[in-house]
């Protein structure tokens, strides 16, 4: 649908002569509602911190970056790292049957379901279950690290792969929801069932753990500007 | 998070009274509604209408700015009302049916819930609760409460909030998550016990495509409408314009697949 903002017909920015690279918004004194996506101008000299200006159109703080975003980033990876362990080890879930009772983990089921010859399953689940966890706190420690180090080193790709975690975080979900289906569906009383364990808890706080860490970071820390403002803007000095 | 809520409250009460920000000679933010800024690098673009299949990529960092969206807000409505149809039909008829000799065991949603809640793991079953059912069905009906109004030429009460609240719910909504985790689960019992597919699972498979149809357009144009600059709806803004933006904003060349907003 067209925007009620656009330009008229002949003011559009065809018209505009190529541009070189934009300019970004903490240099003209703009920022974006984090909420709202509304672009406001800020006062010289505005607060940056603490007692920012609200919103004109949502009233929420407009802040110029996510506040603390590379200490809040770390705290949550390592605490999901710290799970991680737990919800490989640990049983996800139990089935029970006449035959007795089984304990199954993340990676024994992805085990059965290639012998089953599912094969492609297989494959899609130890993506959603495996690689996506690992690879998001892999991903989001180097983009921690590059931030704080303020490096300008494959900037583009580098906001590539946090829009990369941004899109595949949710599906680690999928493990969960494959136990409690599995609960909801298999149940036969004493002929046999299935139980959750400890193991599905660790697994998911580890999948909420690592939603919460790619939202505290700020892609903008990818680009830094030149001067020390940026770095005054996060409540962060350079480190020396 | 406590910290900025309060906050908030003392903000709007100052508004309520007329009073006076505390600090002296501050001055309220000037909205822009002219411009854009990419969200991943800080560059900024002035808008520009996208037509439907139209891509606008940051040019410093290649993120998406916006898309040209094809559906209206009468569109959005009807697929919000059809959405809320599938939720109730995905929620109370059978996903699957699994037999065993004889035995039929059902599966739905909040049952499977339940049964998870019962045999003791709680804070998963809160979780899937949460991401399964209650985010989507805030998604959809804080969708319909924005856009009723609007259809029928009104402002939406509440519609700040609303909005607030219909980002974090959609944002928290795996409804497609789910679908895939069902069927993985039916194939993982397919050894165990005859699988006859029911009803519900076709509601889920309708309800992923709606939410996704409704998702990919983005709030802002719902922003826009539901809650306009110019009217008050409690943001009293003097809107100048500093310097006219094209003169110091670049703007992506209309050969970059597309443009502005």
């Amino acid at each position: 649908m067209s925007a009620p903002h656009a330009f008229p017909a002949g003011l559009a920015p065809a018209a505009a002569p190529a541009p070189a690279l934009p300019r970004s918004a903490s240099e003209l004194r703009l920022r974006s509602c984090r909420h709202c996506g509304l672009v406001s101008e800020t006062a010289p000299g505005e607060a940056l911190g603490a007692g920012a200006p609200p919103c004109p159109r949502c009233g929420r703080t407009l802040r110029e970056r996510k506040p603390d975003s590379l200490q809040r980033t770390s705290a949550w990876l390592l605490a999901a790292a710290v799970l991680y362990v737990p919800a490989n080890v640990l049983p996800v879930m139990t089935t029970s049957s006449v035959f007795g009772r089984f304990p199954h983990t993340l990676l024994g089921g992805i085990a059965e379901l290639w012998e089953a010859g599912s094969g492609g399953l297989a494959v899609i689940v130890f993506i959603a279950s495996i690689l996506v966890p690992v690879g998001k706190i892999a991903a989001l420690a180097l983009l921690v690290a590059t931030a704080r180090r303020r490096s300008r080193w494959r900037q583009r790709e580098r906001t590539a792969l946090y829009r990369l975690v941004e899109l595949v975080g949710h599906w680690s979900m999928l493990d969960v929801f494959v136990v409690v289906v599995l609960v909801g569906m298999l149940r036969f009383g004493p002929l046999g069932g299935i139980e959750p364990e400890a193991g599905l808890l660790a697994f998911g706080a580890v999948v909420v753990l690592t939603l919460l860490a790619s939202s505290a970071f700020d892609p903008r820390l990818i680009w830094p500007e030149p001067a020390g403002r940026a770095a005054e803007a996060v409540g962060e000095r350079p480190h020396g | 998070m406590a910290g900025k809520d309060a906050r908030m409250t003392m903000e709007a009460v100052r508004r309520r009274l007329r009073l006076r920000p505390p600090v002296r000679g501050r001055v309220r933010p000037v909205a822009h509604d002219d411009l854009v800024i990419c969200e991943h690098c800080d560059a900024v673009y002035a808008w520009r209408a996208l037509v439907p299949g139209d891509r606008a990529r940051c040019l410093r960092c290649g993120s998406l700015l916006g898309r040209g969206h094809a559906l209206t807000h009468q569109g959005l409505l009807a697929l919000s009302l059809a959405a809320l149809l599938a939720f109730a039909i995905a929620n109370l008829a059978p996903i699957v049916t699994l037999d065993l000799r004889g035995i039929h065991a059902p599966l739905t949603l909040p049952a499977a819930i339940a049964e998870t809640w019962r045999a003791g793991e709680r804070l998963v079953a809160l979780l899937a609760a949460a991401t399964a059912f209650a985010f989507p069905l805030a998604a959809i009906l804080l969708r319909l409460w924005v856009l009723l109004p609007l259809a029928l030429g009104r402002r939406p009460a509440g519609a700040r909030s609303a909005l607030a609240a219909l980002h974090i719910a959609s944002e928290g909504s795996m409804v497609e998550v789910f679908l895939l985790g069902v069927l993985v689960s039916v194939v993982r019992s397919a050894g165990l016990a005859s699988v006859a597919l029911g009803p519900g699972l076709l509601a889920w498979a309708a309800l992923t495509v709606l939410l996704t149809a409704m998702q990919c357009g983005g709030l802002h144009a719902l922003w826009c409408r539901a809650v306009p600059l110019a009217a008050g709806g409690g943001a009293r803004v003097s809107r100048r314009r500093a310097a006219p933006p094209a003169r110091r904003v670049a703007v992506p060349s209309p050969t970059a697949s597309g443009g502005g907003r």
